[in-house]
């Protein structure tokens, strides 16, 4: 496991990861809610349920703060094969907050993520 | 360090009513005591305290303040980054070790 690079934006985080186990195995640990439970606990979770999923691709969910004011984000997790056989998880995660995105134009405009695929 | 500001700012839960308040949109001073049993010296303070943690900002209308989330958010953004940075890496061990104990 290595963290590769670490591009900040103004208001999201970027990160990509390396595993040496495969796409699925990696995958199941993402999105299956008993598995991803024993590294991203529910208290971290807005809900524990996906947002949005790309089946063995793409999975998003709501986080929220367990501290004042409590801010509220949205985290992708990219599933991709490596060169090696291995995984690379990217992370991609947002501070959307509405109550950031109501006041904030910056916020609002610095989003310039890429386009999600259609589910 | 203004993210122990913000904490500081925020850990009073008085102060974080005045903050949730004006999340919903700017007010006054005598509009925000509604339902929040404070005097008005009591109020100015606790604003007081919000401003200087970047996380209120004073909007001036002729001879009316009203108060507002500081729309830069930077203070919040400051501390959030910084929050996940930390974060992030840590989760990643966890999964690392889910997926060596994980049989397929």
């Amino acid at each position: 496991m290595n963290d590769l690079k670490n591009p900040v934006r103004h208001n999201s985080i970027e990160l990509e990861y390396h595993f040496n186990q495969p796409p699925h195995k990696v995958w199941r640990a993402v999105s299956t809610p008993e598995l991803r439970e024993n590294w991203l606990p529910k208290e971290a979770l807005a809900s524990p349920e996906a947002i949005s999923v790309v089946h063995g691709e793409e999975v998003r969910y709501r986080l929220r703060d367990d501290t004042p004011p409590f801010l509220e984000s949205t985290v992708t997790f990219r599933v991709l094969p490596n060169a090696t056989g291995g995984t690379s998880l990217r992370i991609i995660h947002e501070l959307d907050d509405a109550r950031l995105r109501e006041t904030n134009k910056a916020v609002a405009n610095n989003n310039g993520l890429p386009v999600m695929r259609a589910a | 360090m203004i993210e122990n500001e913000i904490f500081r700012a925020l850990a009073d839960p008085t102060r974080r009513a005045i903050f949730e308040k004006l999340a919903l949109g700017q007010m006054n001073a005598s509009a925000l005591r509604e339902g929040i049993e404070i005097s008005q010296p009591a109020m100015s303070q606790h604003l007081a305290v919000l401003r200087s943690a970047g996380l209120v900002r004073e909007h001036r209308e002729g001879r009316f303040v009203n108060y507002e989330v500081d729309p830069e958010g930077l203070a919040l953004i400051a501390q959030w980054l910084a929050k996940y940075r930390a974060y992030w890496p840590a989760r990643m061990e966890a999964l690392e070790g889910l997926l060596k104990d994980m049989d397929q």
